[in-house]
């Protein structure tokens, strides 16, 4: 929550400082991935606490299951 | 007679093209797509991805005389029994196909693959499941690139299932404008603040949408340059996308379904007697499809499946279509029934370019068999739509027609007259079966009660050529 905070308020501030025209013959999807690109770190941190948390849960199971027989 | 027909709403990839030939569905891969699909078919990836069940499964065959020319690769899928759209889904359906593609993606990147498209008409329904069916849209990932198809997934799958979810299920009609996803900068417009920046669509609405104008202005300068994207962090965007997918809910605050139990409201008699005749008629006709209109919560659309039919049933009230497929995955496991949400007095048109790109409800057509039950009435009273409109209506989507009459005297109509008015249109059991007679022949009448009775018609002249299967 703390790291989405931190990020939130910089993209907050980078995009208070421009000024966006709308232009038929634009692909919008390049702003994808500039916002990809900048919450690249941000989405590799979800990525590994997702493997983490997987990890430790598999090992919580296997660590009762094993107490328990 | 062989007719080869080319798939109007394929023309876009220069990859490949999607075909019909006597029926079978093929798909012609160009120059452009043979890297893709032979490294992913070196990988086992198409395999992988049709046993976990994500994927159409495909066989690759000699190339036929009616592909075209530049075909390099020809496979052959089987073919669906009734294409649908997002504009005629249910709310959980939509949801579902948005994490079909998040599975997808699991799968294929740590095996160097992505998903070319996130779009929601890339994923159908086939009797058993939901199914991505754009075979050449899994496609070789672009080292450290950021997923190309991330601004396509949110404006098909995010924004719709978010202003459903938070504004109004109405907003999904939408689609019909928006058939390549909604502008995402008109979504986050219709929700409210709080959703807008202090719920997990902050990233991928609001940003997002801030994020496209921004790139515009940076394709305008000439000076775009793709950022760097690594796996892991590709991976933990789909975590993101899952978790925010995830916790969209749609919660029904008042429908039609609750408060309506057929037994209730015309004796449970009458119900059963209904329900008999039903069954006698779909065992005996032994229809391949059966479109159940007005289908409520799907009573007698699960009848018809009992048979082994593919039934779509279709209402205009989305609780009682998603609560319908919410069951398939419960008491109806095992059925092949597609609940499409739609106002029968205003079907789904063609859509997209040329207006043959999406097919409207009678391209995909005719039915072997149309159940009508309960809602003619509807259709006269509620809509002002003529008794003869409605018989040549249903006469062009059905090759057999099981229909319900309910005379004026019925305790529920006369509510429904009582609440409009009585100026309507005329409205008679005779005016009823002269209407039919013009484009059916009649093969029961079966009296339910003194207010209600049961029609078979068989349509005059059936055209034995149906075209019931329809392309990808």
């Amino acid at each position: 929550m703390i790291v989405q905070f931190f990020f939130t308020v910089l993209i907050v501030v980078s995009l208070l400082t421009f000024s966006s025209k709308a232009h038929a013959y634009l692909d919008p999807g390049a702003g994808s991935m500039v916002l990809q690109g900048l919450l690249a770190a941000f989405f590799a941190v979800v990525a590994f606490l997702g493997v983490s948390w997987r990890k430790l849960k598999s090992w919580w199971q296997h660590f009762i299951t094993r107490h328990k027989g | 007679m062989s007719l080869v027909k080319q798939n109007e709403g394929s023309f876009r990839d220069p990859a490949n093209r999607v075909f019909s030939f006597n029926r079978d569905i093929y798909r012609a891969i160009f120059a452009a797509g043979v890297q893709d699909y032979t490294s992913a078919k070196s990988k086992g990836v198409y395999a992988r991805l049709s046993e976990a069940g994500i994927l159409v499964p495909h066989q690759e065959i000699s190339i036929p005389p009616a592909a075209p020319e530049e075909t390099v690769y020809c496979l052959r899928h089987v073919s669906l029994p009734m294409v649908s759209y997002p504009w005629e889904w249910s709310y959980t359906m939509l949801k579902e196909a948005a994490l079909l593609h998040l599975d997808a993606m699991e799968i294929l990147v740590p095996q160097g693959f992505w998903l070319r498209d996130g779009s929601a008409l890339n994923v159908q329904y086939d009797g058993k499941g939901l199914r991505l069916i754009d075979t050449l849209s899994i496609g070789l990932r672009k080292k450290n690139h950021p997923w190309i198809a991330y601004r396509q997934f949110c404006s098909h799958f995010l924004a719709p299932l978010a202003l459903a979810a938070y504004k109004d299920i109405r907003t999904l009609a939408l689609w019909r404008e928006y058939i390549d996803g909604y502008p995402l900068d008109l979504a986050i417009r219709m929700i409210s603040f709080r959703k807008r920046y202090l719920s997990r669509l902050f990233i991928h609405l609001t940003l997002h949408a801030r994020f496209q104008q921004k790139g515009q202005g940076n394709d305008q300068k000439g000076d775009y340059k793709a950022p760097i994207f690594s796996d892991a962090s590709l991976l933990g965007l789909i975590r993101s996308l899952r978790r925010t997918v995830s916790s969209l809910r749609w919660k029904p605050h008042s429908s039609v379904w609750r408060q309506y139990q057929p037994g209730q409201n015309y004796g449970d008699n009458v119900l059963n007697l209904k329900k008999q005749n039903v069954d006698r008629i779909v065992g005996r006709l032994k229809p391949a499809t059966v479109w159940d209109l007005g289908g409520n919560t799907g009573e007698f659309s699960s009848i018809a499946a009992s048979h082994g039919s593919f039934v779509v049933s279709i209402d205009a009230d989305p609780a009682c279509t998603d609560h319908l497929y919410q069951r398939l995955k419960g008491d109806l496991q095992g059925k092949s029934i597609l609940p499409l949400t739609m106002n029968l007095a205003n079907p789904s048109p063609a859509l997209g370019w040329n207006e043959k790109e999406r097919y409207g409800l009678r391209d995909r057509g005719p039915a072997d068999l149309v159940m009508a039950l309960a809602l003619v009435h509807h259709l006269v009273f509620s809509h002002n739509i003529p008794l003869p409109s409605i018989a040549e209506w249903l006469s062009s989507i059905g090759n057999h027609v099981v229909i319900e009459y309910i005379s004026k005297n019925d305790p529920m109509v006369s509510l429904l007259l009582k609440a409009r008015g009585n100026e309507h249109l005329p409205y008679s059991q005779d005016l009823f079966e002269s209407s039919f007679a013009h484009h059916f022949s009649l093969l029961e009448k079966m009296e339910l009660n003194s207010s209600r009775s049961l029609y078979l018609y068989a349509k005059k002249q059936i055209a034995y050529e149906t075209n019931s299967s329809t392309d990808h």
